[in-house]
């Protein structure tokens, strides 16, 4: 028996397996269901910088029917890195000579915000599904782009806002669904911290990558709304630039949004500009309804407190905002969907709305006005 | 010894001014009137602290007096303060100083020429933790979040509170009501007059949150109102976080208490409130400003500054655009 008939067997009698399975164990635990999915299913991550290093790759190697087939690069030792870690079979340099690949099933964009809309068209157009770190797109209109293209290719494109997995958001959004404070009224959704790269990084320079207001707010905006459930009227917003980074790259370093919704109120306060051992205290969600407030904050859950002549809060975790867990989570949505052509908790569309909600607060904060949506 | 008279005991401030006032070594209450508000509790008080009592606001009232402290509802400031004015009487008058911008330029113009001490209170001036950070600020104040949360008035037991949700009376509800104090405090840091608000108070003013721009660039974000309403909550939640070009400084509640609350842990948490240090620390500011002839450090000017802020923050929010001042 040749290998192809021999790992066709295999695919198809785990399949059945799988059936008989979901069959007679249909009350399975969440997480045991979970590892039965993407089977067979080949993903390939393309960008090798850091959110692939500390999440997307811990993530696709806890999904145990998925396999990450190829990473991609323009730098070739990161592409080779990532590719040694997460035993790949090849690695590219060049994301065109990736898509020929007729292998992968999934593309895994972690590039550069000002790429998302580029890459992600040519790998729908490529007939891939595409899954793309947040947010969507620099612009508005590229963001469109890519929903035709989805529409075109008939394939899936899914944006990664994995606020939406973490089970403390998760735990604090069900309490307020189940009415323990009353109707929310307010929530303010703190994210600091000091970014921590060059001057003449992608990040500080706002064509490329909104600044601060795109890369961190778009995760607010998206708390935001799913925790209201309601639509945002209009946006008011103010920006600073603090660091030198950011005075020499005309780019904002903190922002301060208000949102209206169609009751409520929300106010996202996000910066790169706190000093780095502020790192400890990276965010914080309050949240006011009707019948009781509700506090959640870094620094009350956890903190690490070091004395020596100084006191000291050291950082251990690398991604505080964002339990690594969500990550994992997140993309076992996005495979589950995939496989079932079911809507993602955060669909496209709904990644297109909060795109929308942030630049409206980019153009707030140009024309110092209130924006409606 | 100075002989001051209390005036009205509308406002549950003046449970802890009467006995500052009471065990200041300098000062005799020699005088209380009952106008408004909890008018039998004035009584009581004047009966238990052995002075005389008057039921209506008359001249005969500032006779002998050198100073009032006035915790009536803030409608009736205006005409308390002209009065107190006319006698030579020095006034201390709880906040806010008006209800609105033109009571409070009158009440400053009316205090100046009766050629007497004019001082508001303002509790967070006198917390060492602001005063500390103070001290730490170095160069330019680059933003701002100040939370205060307050007990809803309503919360309060055996005290007539009920002006406090009359706008005509009161001026304002939760987010004025509370957010003032942090005014004063955001005002004594940035040392910069605010040149734009934007505001969203929520319809039934129990809270709002403003941004409010200053002159030198200093960006600022308030929440305020009447947020503490349940439970066995502390009454105050402050908390204050300032970022400057290289340094963040975060308070938390020690704000207000700075001996800070103790809890019992039992069936439920039971906190102990142990009172506010701000209190005797502005009665004393204002009887050495005039035994000293001096100005006080809160002046009506400061009162109105913040005052002024609280009333953009309204119109701004009723408008739903942003509100330049001075008005």
């Amino acid at each position: 028996m040749d290998s192809i008939s021999y790992s066709l067997i295999v695919i198809i009698f785990s399949r059945v397996i799988e059936n008989c399975l979901q069959k007679l164990f249909k009350k399975l635990p969440y997480r045991d269901r979970e590892i039965l999915e993407g089977i067979g299913m080949k993903v390939a991550v393309v960008g090798n910088g850091n959110i692939c290093d500390l999440a997307h790759i811990y993530a696709w190697k806890s999904i145990r029917g998925v396999e990450i087939a190829a990473t991609c690069d323009i730098i070739k030792e990161r592409a080779e890195k990532a590719c040694k870690i997460t035993n790949a079979k090849n690695y590219y340099t060049d994301m065109n000579e990736l898509l020929s690949n007729d292998d992968i099933d999934v593309i895994d964009l972690c590039v550069p915000t000002y790429e998302h809309a580029r890459l992600s068209i040519d790998a729908l157009e490529a007939g891939k599904h595409v899954i793309c770190e947040k947010p969507m797109a620099r612009r508005l209109k590229e963001a469109k782009k890519m929903l035709k293209a989805a529409e075109k290719s008939g394939k899936d494109l899914y944006i990664a806002h994995p606020r939406r997995f973490d089970r403390r958001w998760r735990e604090i959004k069900k309490s307020v669904s189940s009415g323990r404070i009353g109707l929310p009224k307010y929530i303010r959704r703190c994210e600091r911290s000091w970014l921590p790269f060059p001057s003449n990084s992608w990040y500080w320079n706002s064509e490329k990558s909104g600044g601060v207001l795109l890369d961190v707010g778009a995760h607010c905006v998206d708390l935001v709304k799913w925790i209201f459930e309601s639509e945002v009227k209009e946006v008011f917003a103010k920006g600073k630039m603090i660091r030198k980074e950011a005075k020499e790259n005309n780019t904002h370093d903190l922002v301060t949004v208000f949102l209206k919704l169609e009751e409520e109120t929300a106010f996202i306060d996000a910066s790169w500009a706190f000093p780095q051992a502020y790192a400890p205290f990276y965010s914080s969600l309050d949240i006011i309804g009707t019948d009781g407030r509700m506090e959640y904050s870094d620094k009350n859950a956890n903190p690490m407190i070091v004395v020596k002549d100084k006191i000291e809060f050291p950082r251990y975790s690398p991604l505080l905002s964002t339990d690594l867990n969500a990550f994992r989570d997140e993309m076992k949505e996005f495979v589950h969907c995939i496989e079932k052509s079911e809507e993602p908790i955060v669909s496209k569309e709904e990644a297109y709305n909060i795109l929308k909600i942030t630049l409206a607060a980019e153009e707030s904060i140009e024309k110092g006005k209130v924006i409606r949506c | 010894m100075l002989n001051i008279g209390i005036v009205s005991y509308a406002h549950p401030h003046v449970l802890k001014y009467v006995p500052a006032f009471l065990s200041h070594p300098n000062v005799e209450i020699a005088k209380i009137c009952g106008i408004g508000a909890n008018i039998e509790i004035a009584k009581r008080d004047a009966e238990k602290i052995d002075c005389k009592f008057f039921d209506t606001l008359e001249e005969k009232f500032f006779e002998h007096l050198d100073a009032i402290y006035i915790a009536s509802e803030p409608f009736r400031h205006m005409e308390i303060v002209k009065m107190a004015s006319e006698c030579g009487v020095h006034i201390l008058c709880d906040k806010p100083i008006a209800v609105n911008m033109k009571e409070a330029d009158e009440i400053i113009e009316t205090a100046k020429k009766g050629g007497i001490k004019f001082m508001v209170p303002f509790n967070t001036r006198w917390q060492p933790a602001l005063r500390k950070a103070k001290e730490l600020i170095q160069g330019d104040v680059q933003y701002i979040y100040a939370v205060k949360f307050g007990m809803n008035p309503i919360n309060i037991k055996n005290f007539d509170t009920s002006w406090f949700f009359d706008r005509e009376m009161a001026g304002f509800g939760g987010f004025g009501d509370i957010g003032m104090h942090m005014l004063d405090a955001i005002r004594f840091l940035i040392e910069s007059d605010a040149i734009r608000v934007y505001t969203r108070i929520d319809k039934d003013d129990y809270f709002g949150n403003a941004i409010i721009e200053f002159k030198n660039g200093a960006l600022v974000h308030l929440i305020s109102g009447w947020t503490n309403p349940f439970g066995k909550a502390p009454w105050m939640n402050a908390t204050l976080e300032v970022l400057t070009d290289d340094t963040a400084i975060l308070i938390n509640k020690p704000l207000y208490e700075p001996v800070s609350d103790f809890c019992v842990f039992k069936e439920r948490a039971e906190f102990s409130d142990l009172g506010r240090a701000g209190v005797p620390s502005n009665v004393n500011e204002f009887v050495n400003s005039i035994l000293e002839d001096r100005d006080p450090i809160i002046k009506g000017e400061d009162a109105k500054a913040s005052l002024e802020i609280t009333i953009a923050g309204y119109i701004s929010s009723k408008k739903g655009r942003e509100v330049k001042l001075p008005l």
